[in-house]
């Protein structure tokens, strides 16, 4: 990372995905500080990057997972069961980085035309960039549905929720900046809607 | 990770995003927060547990000490207020504008009501002598109505 501050790991494949044994949901419930900290070290890289990758900052990243865990603490006897552990968590972590999104003014009414003038300044040397500095070039409402429709696995119905949108904002959204990431639009705002 | 192969991007891949460790001073800062939260609840758990226990043993008490007793107590206070209006109803039935006169019943009645106050007895017997009176004082009511009290007076005595 560009601050220095997170250091790049091996790619967890399963991240929110691992499952939550019960005795350590139990234990974590009842105020075990030892179950409490096995939860982190199991969820805790996936929570910072979910993060990390909507709001692009790690220190902000940092906050949210803080918050998060310490909600935790007290919310885990608010955890039913009814979905995975991970799923349960990874909602709590997707609201807490779109509570922060909406918090910040260039969040609002900005996305058509930060998306028209993505790449517009990339030369061969810019083109270099990877994934991630592709995504990071995204306005952050575009980087929050790309993240959350195409790595978390969301659809456009829970995007929709999320944003107090259409279904057709969200997929439109996602198809232009999925378009300006493919390389396939240069300084254009037009797109198509994606399924979900 | 690297989307590019010939100098112009390919196609973005969302699995190919490089995943980043957060800074490790973060999970102490977690651990942290969760032994003080932890802490303080435990607090509140004692500060509460023993407010409950102290409320419980104050209703305990305030029901051994007033549960049963506190009609009677109010009975009891209720007769001395009769008895004192059946007193004032004695004395105007006395025509007598002074002190009004004490019969030996109705003094030792007195006696024994002072006597139980003097050894705190319960509301129950306090109760009962002040009803004692009462009847007494009806009585005398009764009688000197009637003028047999004017004829015998000879056991009363001015208060």
């Amino acid at each position: 990372m560009a601050d220095g501050n997170s250091q790049r790991v091996e790619s967890s494949p399963i991240g929110f995905a691992q499952i939550l044994d019960e005795v350590t949901l139990q234990r974590a419930r009842r105020g075990d500080a030892n179950a409490f900290a096995a939860i982190y070290d199991r969820y805790g890289v996936a929570c910072y990057n979910l993060a990390l990758r909507i709001l692009g900052e790690p220190s902000a990243a940092q906050d949210i997972v803080h918050d998060v865990f310490v909600r935790l603490i007290t919310g885990l006897r608010g955890f039913r069961g009814d979905a995975p552990f991970g799923a349960w968590l990874k909602r709590m972590v997707t609201n807490a980085t779109i509570d922060t999104l909406r918090g910040r003014q260039r969040f609002v009414d900005v996305e058509d035309e930060a998306l028209s003038t993505f790449g517009a300044a990339t030369d061969d040397a810019e083109d270099r960039v990877d994934a991630w500095s592709l995504l990071m070039r995204l306005p952050p409402r575009a980087r929050a549905i790309v993240v959350l429709h195409e790595v978390e696995g969301y659809t456009h119905r829970e995007l929709a929720e999320w944003f107090g949108q259409s279904e057709s904002y969200s997929k439109s959204i996602l198809a232009r900046a999925l378009a300006q990431l493919h390389g396939r639009v240069r300084g254009t705002v037009g797109g198509k809607d994606d399924d979900d | 990770m690297t989307m590019i192969e010939s100098g112009k991007p390919q196609r973005f891949d969302a699995s190919a995003l490089p995943t980043f460790a957060p800074d490790p001073a973060l999970r102490a800062r977690i651990l942290a927060s969760h032994a003080k939260q932890q802490q303080s609840r435990r607090v509140r758990f004692a500060v509460g547990s023993g407010a409950l226990a102290a409320s419980l043993a104050l209703v305990a008490v305030m029901l051994v000490h007033r549960g049963p007793t506190a009609p009677l107590a109010e009975t009891a206070s209720a007769a001395q207020v009769e008895s004192r209006g059946l007193e004032l109803e004695w004395q105007r039935a006395m025509h007598s504008g002074s002190a009004p006169v004490v019969t030996p019943r109705l003094r030792a009645i007195d006696a024994q009501l002072q006597s139980a106050y003097d050894r705190g007895a319960d509301a129950r017997e306090v109760s009962a002598l002040w009803a004692r009176r009462n009847a007494a004082l009806r009585q005398l009511i009764q009688v000197s109505s009637e003028g047999i009290v004017a004829a015998n007076d000879s056991g009363m005595t001015r208060l």
